[in-house]
């Protein structure tokens, strides 16, 4: 499912955005670490012009998202900085000119995703705090975490069965488990998202480079795989400052 | 050389730095309290200015007393401190308590002071509690090291930690000062600004003493919290542990560019940790005092689900909706039970759960405790038992003592929590002394009692 290999590339990636001064790493690089971590992510690449990310779009298929991939933009819908669904290369080469039009400072990729829809959205999180160690959080509502507060933390590492008990505390949870004509959620590859999310928190290079880790929203798709759509990656500043990473 | 921190609990010997001549002083009241607590070991006070503190011979300094010093109380103004820590290191203690104030919790100059004061006990390898510290009582050690004059102490199954310093203290002795419904504690050790000895080595000291069987922690803050919940859900099935912790504010330190980091500072966490590792949280004081007495009295719960009996229908539906909101269950009741409280009820009132025994009370009182809240503890779906009581004249009866009596030694293994409203609820209250049956001041106090005891058994049967 994962290799050493694709972590330490990820690491590496992360490591090399907090060298270049970056407070929160980009998508692209979030993604990437994700994807190590042995969880879906959408198919998509990244573009520099518009008819690049039409070449792209065609490559994933349509509906797509065309987003920026700025470095400090965690919160890319609030920004106007996402586009979809796009259901044609016309629409991508217009979304596309917008976003670029977009003060993007130095890193004027865009990344062109598959738009995915048919499920629930849901969070989960990494944090390092200074008292607990590491505590993973799920929640159900993705965009709306904070507004519905609907989140269970565990200290890391969580078992299955651990995670299984976060998802079935949620209040969501008999939304997940379909309800009022809603299909249900594979509960069991859900918890396994968790669980292989929460294995992060046993390296000792993530711990010294991230502060937290989330993805928002995760998809609990109603078929195939759950998907990280978006993730924020927390930097660590380099040469200390912030709570330290507990050993 | 690893501090030990018993030696702060049963010291061989105690020396007092900052004894006092004159009585109003704490310096004084340490050395007085100890002497009259009837600790039984040595006792130097140290004062250059006086020869004699409290009948005891007194010494200069701890370098002259011509024997091991075990425990050293410090009891100087603050610029002193730090050279009595390490006149003490020298003398070779094995345990300081350093009561003067005025270090962490104060200005930049007690910042510092602290962090010398860490520095030394930690090289000395010395357990160490304070500075701001009320000090200890150990029933094991015959030891009140307190200056807050604790008149009456009963021993009991209970061991607490307390990090809130006068507060702490004035709760306890509150405890010990009530007349009836006391809890017994065993011993009970301040550590004040935390500058050595933590919660979490004071822990491993409850878990190996045969004499403790619950556990208090009363913090304002958790040091190391990830290690003392891996400890904690260890030590609490066997022992319950109650936690009184404030909760917690934001981290100024903390980026919070995710959802994650702003979401992690909610209390709601601190919630969901202490209780995956088997610790019942107390929202107030009021609420710790009911958990340990409920502990301390009852026998552990094997269930959820509560008998009520009542001497008012009205109490008995406000007993209902705050058991059903606690998360507990009110279960129907076996025939056998309904049976026995029948034959004492008139024809046209049929009875349930909450058992509404008025009008047999007022027939025939005595009858209807033994009868009915005998049949309510015998009850096979009945896990624990809730008896709303109304404390009034014309339902008095003499035995009453006897009656409870009889009930909680017919029934050792099944909790009974009581609550009383009326002009008889002192005489009834003290009538119940020494029977181990908790009487609650509110409802609700009652209520949470007994949810803490099922989320207590529940925490445990779910991580086995």
């Amino acid at each position: 499912m994962t290799s050493r290999s694709e972590l330490d590339g990820a690491l590496d990636a992360l490591a090399a955005a907090r060298a270049s001064g970056a407070r929160v790493a980009d998508e692209v690089t979030g993604k990437r670490l994700v994807a190590a971590l042995g969880i879906g992510v959408p198919a998509g690449g990244c573009a520099e012009n518009p008819a690049d990310a039409r070449a792209v779009a065609q490559a994933v298929g349509f509906p797509v998202a065309v987003k920026v991939a700025r470095i400090d933009l965690p919160h890319k819908s609030d920004a106007g900085a996402v586009a979809g669904p796009l259901g044609s290369g016309g629409e991508v080469t217009v979304a596309a000119e917008r976003l670029l039009a977009l003060p993007l400072d130095d890193d004027p990729r865009l990344l062109v995703e598959r738009w995915h829809t048919g499920g629930a959205g849901c969070f989960v999180g990494l944090t390092f705090d200074s008292e607990f160690g590491a505590l993973v959080a799920f929640g159900a509502g993705g965009l709306w975490v904070e507004a519905l507060r609907d989140v269970s933390y565990r200290m890391a590492p969580v078992t299955h069965r651990q995670a299984g008990q976060m998802i079935d505390r949620l209040r969501a949870a008999e939304m997940l488990r379909g309800a009022r004509g809603q299909p249900p959620v594979d509960l069991d590859a859900l918890a396994e998202v968790i669980v292989r999310f929460a294995r992060l928190a046993e390296d000792s290079r993530a711990r010294a480079l991230l502060v937290d880790l989330e993805i928002n929203p995760l998809l609990a798709a109603y078929e195939g795989p759950m998907l990280a759509l978006d993730c924020t990656a927390v930097l660590r500043p380099a040469g200390g400052g912030g709570p330290s990473a507990p050993s | 050389m690893q501090p030990d921190p018993s030696a702060l609990l049963t010291p061989a010997s105690i020396a007092v730095i900052g004894a006092s001549e004159n009585p109003r002083k704490p310096g004084h009241v340490m050395v007085r309290n100890i002497v009259d607590g009837g600790y039984p070991g040595m006792v130097y006070p140290v004062n250059p200015r006086a020869t004699a503190i409290a009948g005891l011979t007194c010494y200069p300094s701890v370098a002259d007393i011509p024997a091991q010093v075990d425990l050293a109380i410090i009891v100087l103004g603050r610029p002193f401190v730090a050279d009595a820590v390490r006149g003490c290191a020298q003398a070779s203690a094995r345990a300081v308590c350093i009561v003067t104030a005025g270090f962490g919790e104060g200005d930049d100059w007690g910042r510092d002071a602290q962090a010398e004061l860490t520095e030394l006990v930690t090289r000395a390898g010395m357990a160490a509690i304070g500075p701001n510290t009320l000090g200890l009582v150990s029933m094991g050690g015959r030891l009140r090291a307190s200056f807050v004059p604790f008149e009456h102490w009963d021993d009991g199954p209970v061991a607490m930690v307390a990090q809130t310093g006068v507060y702490a203290g004035a709760v306890i002795e509150q405890l010990m000062h009530q007349p009836y419904q006391r809890i017994g504690i065993h011993w009970t050790v301040d550590i004040g600004n935390r500058v050595g000895t933590t919660e979490l080595e004071l822990v491993d000291v409850m878990a190996a003493d045969d004499d403790v069987r619950i556990i208090g922690l009363y913090l304002e803050e958790l040091v190391d919290a990830r290690a003392l919940m891996t400890r904690a859900a260890e030590v609490s099935r066997d022992k319950p542990i109650v936690l009184l912790k404030p909760g917690r504010t934001p981290e100024g330190s903390r980026a919070s560019a995710s959802h994650t980091g702003s979401l992690a500072t909610d209390d709601d966490v601190l919630d969901q940790l202490v209780a995956q590792h088997g610790i019942v949280r107390a929202a107030d004081s009021e609420e710790f005092t009911a958990f340990l007495k409920a502990f301390s009295y009852l026998p552990p719960t094997r269930g959820p689900n509560v008998g009520v009996v009542t001497y008012s229908g009205a109490l008995g539906i406000v007993a209902t909706d705050q058991l059903i909101e606690e998360g507990l269950r009110i279960p129907d009741l076996h025939d056998r039970t309904l049976a026995a409280m029948d034959a004492l009820t008139p024809d046209w009132q049929s009875l349930g759960n909450p058992a509404d025994l008025w009008s047999a009370a007022e027939v025939a009182p005595g009858r209807t405790v033994r009868t009915c809240l005998s049949a309510m503890l015998a009850d096979p779906n009945v896990d624990q038992v809730l008896a709303v009581l109304l404390a009034v004249p014309n339902i008095d009866f003499d035995d009453f003592r006897d009656a409870f009596a009889g009930l909680r030694a017919a029934y050792p293994d099944i909790p009974l929590h009581v609550v009383m409203y009326g002009a008889l609820r002192e005489k009834w209250t003290a009538a119940l002394e020494g029977l181990d049956i908790p009487v609650y001041d509110t409802m609700r106090l009652a209520v949470r009692s007994i949810g803490a005891m099922v989320r207590h058994a529940e925490m445990h049967r779910a991580a086995s």
